[in-house]
């Protein structure tokens, strides 16, 4: 019983530990909050998309610029529009997460110098780490399968441009 | 192979992490308004961060006041200007004009941090290590455990042969289920290994005793002792009365403190008790032992260290042959001796109680001998070590004659982890039921038809190997070993300024520290 708890333990905090973003590159987001916000830049969206578009089946992504009536302007190597109708997943991250699944595991781990103290200590990790881990992985992240308006009005207020840009100004942005 | 409760782990681990994710507040709450939207009650709010976008993408970020001029015309403060590709262009005090403006927008980041759950329990973590690793002796439990299931509680019962430490050691241990009363005539008791060690179990059997309106002790030898009629008590300690103390059964226990030069420095403490036409005179007590004795024996195996196989293997062999070596240690520490005053004056020996278990309380019969003065008051006196013993309850009841019980196995004997119907080994004489830590098994016993006629003991009989945590290692002393054998009057000496330390705390800890299945 021992063991496989362990292999569960180990497998959900790899899992959990691995993921210092849910699905952007790594240097893709600022690290807190703050410097999010203060940056003033958009967050990081990644898109899976459908046919009819050429890439369907695959995923794009990139910093969420400004959206209009029928497409996302995205910015990566340069701007690229996807139109809503062929989005089949977005999801919106807008910082790092922080390695808690770590703090977890070593907290859990230390408490086998507990004797049986840990009946106590080990399921207080848990029930203090399983939370924070999940909760850090998941907070600030707008994730919707086949998206709709209400979504994308949603999160229009994360885009680098919530107002949108005038055509003339559009030009100007570079990586 | 898995067994089909830890396949529910999983779901049960994800569908907790499924719902902390949907509970998952934001830590950026944005709001975003139109220039000619009211936003006045935002304005010098401090712990918004204040952006204005303007209309050729440029982004004005406050982060130290907001404020607008009387015209509303522009708005200030301090931060920094960034242009549409987010390089800075301006830092200090800025200002940001209203026709330029394109949008308002206030961020506020919530505190709401699970790093200060983290922190605080790390502290609590590594306190527990520090504590631990000073002090390894005080976190470990002991012995087989045996509950009632009374259908809603499990109540204690008793911690099945703890002198039974290696092979050679085991016997049968009895103890009475004291106020517990069975509710019905099938019953279930639960064993449970709650520590850090092997138990071999050979046989935990109830005893019915047909008890005919009297009450039932078991003396130490083993026999079920009728009784009725008790008697009042009055004691000194140390001169000071005591006798409220000792007169319930009400978890309220004499215990004194353990001498801080000798761990086996002794005490005596003398009680009258009136006659009360009392004419086979027996003393009933209620007792266990304080965490000393658990002290001692996980000390002296940090001491074996990385030879305890070895050292309790030659014990195990001296035990088997005639050795005296655990003898002379009991007579010296681990005995409570119970002495009546005869015609004389003198004091005469009454009996001996060394049950060892400083969790569950034992009740014994000590029949008192016919030597015993004949007079009104009858005067006995115990003597044991300091800080060895805990008495709850001690009164004077008068033997009528003895009574035979029925021995009954249980029904049904469950392995509750692997859900295995283990009943024939479990009863067969020959054979040990093994556990290892976090194990339980749950026994169900057919009573009498006439249950509620009877007083019931349990009858466990079996030996458990301690497992040598890492921490003890550290110790590893084989001068310290040989000590206790050759030299057990200084071992106890030598030990006392380190028991002392701990003393206080070790209950406490102890209490918690009990070791039960995930």
């Amino acid at each position: 019983m021992w063991r496989s708890k362990i292999y569960i333990l180990v497998a959900l905090v790899i899992m959990l530990s691995s993921c210092r973003t849910v699905h952007a590159p790594l240097n893709k987001l600022e690290k807190t909050p703050e410097a999010f916000v203060k940056s003033g830049k958009g967050g990081w969206m990644t898109l899976r998309l459908k046919a009819p578009h050429i890439d369907a089946g695959k995923t794009k992504g990139g910093e969420f610029l400004w959206q209009d009536e029928s497409s996302i302007y995205l910015l990566n190597d340069t701007i690229t529009a996807y139109p809503k109708q062929v989005i089949d997943l977005a999801v919106l991250e807008l910082m790092e997460k922080r390695p808690y699944a770590w703090w977890w595991i070593l907290g859990s781990v230390s408490t086998a110098s507990h004797g049986f103290v840990l009946i106590f200590s080990f399921p207080l990790w848990h029930i203090v780490g399983i939370p924070s881990t999940v909760g850090e992985l998941w907070h600030d992240v707008y994730r919707q399968e086949k998206p709709d308006e209400k979504y994308w009005q949603g999160i229009n207020v994360l885009a680098r441009f919530p107002g949108g840009l005038d055509e003339n100004e559009k030009v100007k942005i570079s990586k | 192979m898995l067994h089909k409760k830890h396949f529910l782990l999983l779901p049960a681990v994800l569908i907790i992490a499924l719902v902390v994710q949907s509970c998952s507040s934001p830590q950026v709450v944005r709001r975003t308004f139109a220039p000619e939207d009211d936003y006045s009650k935002y304005i010098q709010t401090k712990d918004l961060i204040f952006k204005v976008h303007y209309k050729n993408g440029d982004l004005f970020v406050y982060d130290t006041l907001y404020q607008s001029n009387k015209q509303n015309q522009f708005f200030y403060g301090y931060g920094r200007r960034l242009d549409l590709n987010r390089q800075v262009t301006e830092s200090g005090r800025i200002t940001a004009f209203r026709d330029s403006i394109l949008l308002i927008e206030t961020n506020q980041i919530k505190d709401d941090d699970p790093q200060t759950a983290l922190t605080i329990m790390t502290g609590i973590s590594l306190a527990a290590t520090i504590y631990c690793i000073s002090n390894p002796k005080a976190c470990f439990g002991s012995c087989p455990t045996f509950y009632y299931d009374d259908g809603n509680e499990q109540h204690l019962i008793a911690e099945a042969f703890s002198q039974s430490i290696m092979p050679s050691l085991e016997r049968e241990d009895i103890d009475a289920f004291r106020e517990i009363r069975p509710k019905t005539r099938d019953i279930r008791l639960l064993m449970k290994n709650e520590s850090l060690e092997t138990h071999a179990v050979r046989y935990a059997r109830i005893l019915a005793v047909p008890a005919e309106g009297k009450h039932i002790y078991s003396s130490v030898d083993g026999r079920f002792l009728k009784t009725q009629r008790e008697s009042l008590i009055s004691g000194m300690i140390q001169g000071e009365e005591c006798t409220e103390l000792f007169l319930y059964h009400d978890q309220k226990e004499y215990i004194s403190k353990t001498d801080s030069a000798d761990l086996a420095a002794q005490e005596e403490i003398i009680f009258t008790f009136s006659r009360n036409d009392i004419k086979t005179p027996g003393l009933v007590v209620t007792h266990r032992q304080s965490l000393l004795t658990t002290f001692l024996l996980y000390q002296t195996l940090a001491y074996m260290g990385n030879e305890t196989g070895s050292w309790l293997t030659r014990l195990d062999g001296m035990t088997r042959g005639s050795d005296p070596v655990f003898k002379q240690l009991g007579g010296m520490i681990g005995e409570m001796q119970f002495f009546t005053e005869d015609e004389n004056g003198n004091w005469i020996p009454a009996g001996i109680i060394d049950e060892t278990g400083p969790i569950a309380q034992e009740v014994t019969i000590i029949p008192l001998p016919d030597q015993t003065a004949a007079g009104d008051d009858i005067k006995i006196k115990i003597r044991m070590t300091k800080g060895f013993w805990k008495i709850d309850q001690l009164k004077l009841t008068d033997i009528i004659g003895e009574a035979e019980p029925l021995i009954i196995e249980p029904q049904l004997a469950k392995d509750e982890k692997r859900e295995k119907d283990i009943t024939e080994k479990f009863n067969s004489p020959e054979e040990y039921t093994v556990t290892l830590p976090g194990e339980y098994i749950s026994l169900y016993y057919r009573l009498p038809e006439d249950f509620a006629g009877y007083d019931y003991f349990l009858a466990a009989k079996g030996y458990y190997l301690e497992w040598i945590r890492s921490e003890w290692i550290a110790e590893e002393n084989p001068r310290r070993v040989l000590q206790l054998m050759v030299q057990p009057g200084q071992y106890f000496k030598d030990l006392a300024p380190m028991y002392k330390k701990i003393e206080d705390d070790m209950e406490e800890t102890f209490r918690r520290s009990k070791y039960v299945a995930q």
